[in-house]
């Protein structure tokens, strides 16, 4: 159970990494308000984000 | 989703309550009745027939599909049609069929005459429609987000990551009950774990 924890976090955290972190600055304008609200609601409502597994995408 | 013929289908309705039964000797005859608080379970036939509405735009909302259902079997069954609507805060068991009434049903359906406020009736529901719209998209989700994630890593395309990331910053910045940042993370999780 816990490898499968270590997993998912894991799976998360590059998902974050490889894909969503580095396309956020070559958003266009027309797509920039979805993805904004979009980033600070995973940061600010989040409790997940919260977690140490992530600490390092922050 | 319309299952098979003898599954009824079960739909979900936000703020409206209503308990219908319908009898009829026609074509489109089916029952309508409840099963809980926010759910009712219609026939399918009669669902079809309404969504053949609903493509043609004239149904938005399950309300409506309901109330569609209402004008549907009144145009076409012309049977025996009787409904109440005042058990909104009780028990919605199958009961006695209380207000009987005949082709006047459109008027009185999605109405409460005890509680003529819609937010009580809301309130009445004890399952949030947060709750309603995870366990419904709980059966999709994962697969949605496998599929993508596959696609990603067999053929990735620089338009595909784009548009990967915009859904998933959509579906955690929607303002929906229910679609949060948590529920993604907790997805993702799952497909991992199981």
């Amino acid at each position: 159970m816990a490898d499968d924890w270590g997993w998912t976090r894991r799976l998360w955290s590059q998902i974050l990494i490889n894909f969503v972190i580095p396309q956020v600055p070559l958003t266009v304008p027309k797509d920039q308000k979805v993805v904004a609200v979009g980033i600070v609601r995973m940061l600010v409502q989040s409790q997940a984000m919260c977690k140490l597994e992530f600490a390092s995408t922050w | 989703m319309i299952g098979s013929d003898s599954d009824p289908v079960l739909i979900w309705l936000p703020l409206r309550v209503y308990s219908l039964r319908v009898s009829s000797s026609g074509t489109n005859a089916g029952t309508a009745h409840f099963v809980g608080p926010e759910r009712i379970s219609v026939d399918p036939s009669l669902l079809v027939n309404t969504c053949r509405l609903a493509a043609k735009g004239k149904c938005a909302w399950p309300g409506q599909v309901v109330e569609g259902i209402l004008s549907q079997g009144l145009c076409t069954a012309g049977g025996d049609w009787a409904v109440h609507s005042d058990s909104c805060c009780g028990p919605t068991t199958a009961d006695p069929v209380k207000g009987k009434r005949r082709m006047g049903v459109r008027a009185s359906a999605g109405r409460c005459p005890e509680h003529t406020s819609v937010r009580r009736c809301a309130a009445a529901i004890p399952s949030s429609p947060e709750q309603n719209c995870r366990q419904n998209l709980r059966q999709y989700f994962p697969a949605v987000i496998v599929s993508l994630l596959s696609r990603v890593q067999t053929s990735k395309t620089d338009k595909f990551v784009y548009h990967f990331v915009y859904f998933l910053t959509f579906v955690m910045g929607v303002n929906v009950n229910g679609l949060s940042p948590d529920y993604l993370i907790e997805i993702v999780e799952q497909i991992q774990g199981g």
